[in-house]
């Protein structure tokens, strides 16, 4: 019997075949985590590619709106933690890099697609960190954001991305939890304190929310990601959950959430206003935002590195010699 | 390996290393991650930098990726000859997958053999463990590994335990909401059960740390810099 095939919807690439895509998918059926030597559709080894070496580039250049911070912060506790936070970025970079590696990516591909664009990273990290209170409305909300993503995530069918989400999740707690105790603090301190953390949260509630990506309608990548197990929530899902624990939370805290239409509904829900997609798109695009200072920045480290990578480099060339010898 | 390999002509990277870590001396050496690295020492200060910024560990291996046998079940069947990989007679370490399971897919380094070369060593990790996932062999000889006299162990790994403060542990939970938004029956329906990662909560629910606590501690002051 012959089935209609749409070529635009169809993931099978020329060489693979019908029963090797039943197959994988009957393994993913039965919850397998799928390994780097193993068959898979190219589909899938290219989005997934796509996803990790992203998701990469937002821990790397996530860096950068609070390492900017490091030097200001107002007491030395606050400093370590937030060196801590900082460094457990770059190791979140790693920890994806490698996972995407094992998919026949190099590591030097995916540095040179970010900065020269081809590749991206989440918009979040395009907006200013303007006061010390965006420190930890980054934890709070961003992380926040990040962990309900990520936990989905840590479920999700390739074992090496599984593997690295399972240990991003657990050290990703901390980065939440210090941003939360730092706002509440300010949310029940003195007046100038209560102002920092409102204006902290008027700014970066929205982009919280749009963090988790565009509507389900307008989700391209979700359809097939989610049938081979990567994408196993939907971003209203994730978005929903992120909102139902953090708005009561806020609320909480004493401080208002910028959403004039927020709302439970009578199961219980809360939800949100209209999200302004026009900007989200436009920070994407690098119309607004610091998209070009990030990636200059970025460059910076990466120029600035090449004598470390040389120095190793001439090291390793001269114990090479002197074995040889 | 049946790993599509990049195209060496445009690969100028360091080569990778595995690195296996034990987080102490009565656990299995773990597959944690890889690095890129020049030499053995690179290898393993970069893994320290990586991979034990948390407690808690006391050794680290790294070994090049191009000294690792692996397979997984589906490989043995299409590669068949992965079981004849010739090379060195020695020491091999077998390592294994036994689990689907989120958080508990990694590799355990679990036993140690005379093999005749890595596919010899392949072909008794298969017969040891039939059910494995993954099996993983290399040769001791290939192991870059730290020291494991006290001062090494001690300036390796030890500064990583006193910083609780990287630890989610060290954070009140905060709040009081959730208590009363249930006892009012306006506490959401919870979309997922409460998620756990590695043994841990991934999120704590606020709940016991009262507003007097945190009025008290807002009185440390903290001023904008």
């Amino acid at each position: 019997m012959t089935q209609p095939v749409n070529p635009a919807k169809s993931h099978i690439a020329p060489d693979e075949t019908a029963e090797q895509h039943a197959a994988f998918e009957a393994r993913i059926e039965r919850g397998e985590k799928i390994e780097a030597g193993d068959w898979m559709p190219a589909e899938y080894r290219r989005q997934l590619i796509r996803m990790i070496s992203q998701h990469a580039h937002s821990e790397v250049v996530g860096m950068l709106p609070e390492g900017e911070w490091i030097a200001s912060a107002p007491t030395l506790k606050r400093k370590t933690i937030l060196m801590a936070k900082v460094q457990d970025e770059a190791g979140h970079g790693q920890y994806l890099y490698h996972a995407a590696e094992t998919l026949g990516a190099t590591r030097e591909d995916m540095i040179d697609a970010l900065l020269t664009r081809r590749a991206k990273y989440s918009s979040i990290f395009n907006y200013p960190t303007m006061t010390w209170a965006d420190v930890g409305m980054i934890g709070w909300l961003v992380d926040g954001a990040a962990i309900k993503n990520q936990t989905m995530l840590a479920g999700a069918s390739y074992g090496p991305y599984s593997r690295a989400m399972v240990r991003i999740c657990s050290e990703e707690t901390f980065h939440h939890k210090q941003g939360k105790e730092m706002i509440v603090l300010y949310a029940q301190g003195s007046a100038a304190q209560r102002e920092m953390a409102q204006d902290a949260l008027n700014r970066w509630w929205w982009p919280a929310l749009m963090m988790l990506g565009p509507h389900d309608a307008d989700s391209p990548n979700t359809g097939i990601m989610s049938k081979w197990g990567v994408k196993l929530k939907t971003n209203d899902e994730v978005r929903q959950e992120f909102i139902n624990e953090h708005a009561p939370e806020l609320l909480e805290a004493g401080l208002t959430i910028p959403d004039p239409d927020l709302h439970q509904d009578e199961i219980g829900n809360w939800k949100h206003g209209p999200i302004n997609w026009d900007e989200f798109w436009a920070v994407i695009k690098g119309e607004r935002g610091l998209g070009q200072e990030r990636l200059a920045t970025r460059q910076a480290a990466h120029d600035d590195g090449a004598w470390v990578r040389e120095a190793l480099q001439a090291y390793t060339n001269r114990q090479r010699a002197v074995a040889a010898d | 390996m049946t790993q599509p390999q990049p195209d060496p002509q445009s690969d100028t990277q360091w080569p990778r290393w595995e690195v296996f870590k034990q987080d102490s001396e009565k656990r299995p050496y773990q597959a944690v991650g890889s690095v890129h690295a020049g030499d053995p020492d690179h290898a393993l200060l970069t893994a320290r930098n990586v991979f034990v910024r948390r407690p808690a560990a006391v050794s680290l291996w790294a070994v090049r990726e191009d000294h690792i046998l692996s397979a997984t079940p589906e490989e043995v069947v299409s590669h068949p000859d992965v079981l004849d990989t010739p090379g060195e007679a020695g020491a091999y370490h077998i390592g294994v997958k036994k689990s689907h399971k989120r958080s508990m897919t990694f590799v355990d380094l679990i036993a140690t053999v005379k093999a005749g070369g890595p596919g010899d060593a392949l072909r008794q990790a298969q017969a040891q463990h039939p059910d494995a996932l993954t099996w993983v062999v290399f040769a001791d000889v290939a192991i870059a590994r730290t020291d494991d006299d006290a001062e090494t162990v001690e300036s390796w790994f030890a500064p990583a335990r006193d910083k609780t403060y990287k630890q989610q542990q060290y954070y009140g939970v905060i709040g009081k909401h959730v208590g009363e938004l249930k006892r009012e029956g306006r506490m959401p329906r919870r979309t997922t059960q409460e998620p756990h990662v590695a043994g841990h909560k991934v999120y704590d629910h606020p709940h016991d740390q009262t507003s007097e606590m945190l009025r008290q501690r807002a009185a440390e002051v903290e001023v904008k810099p």
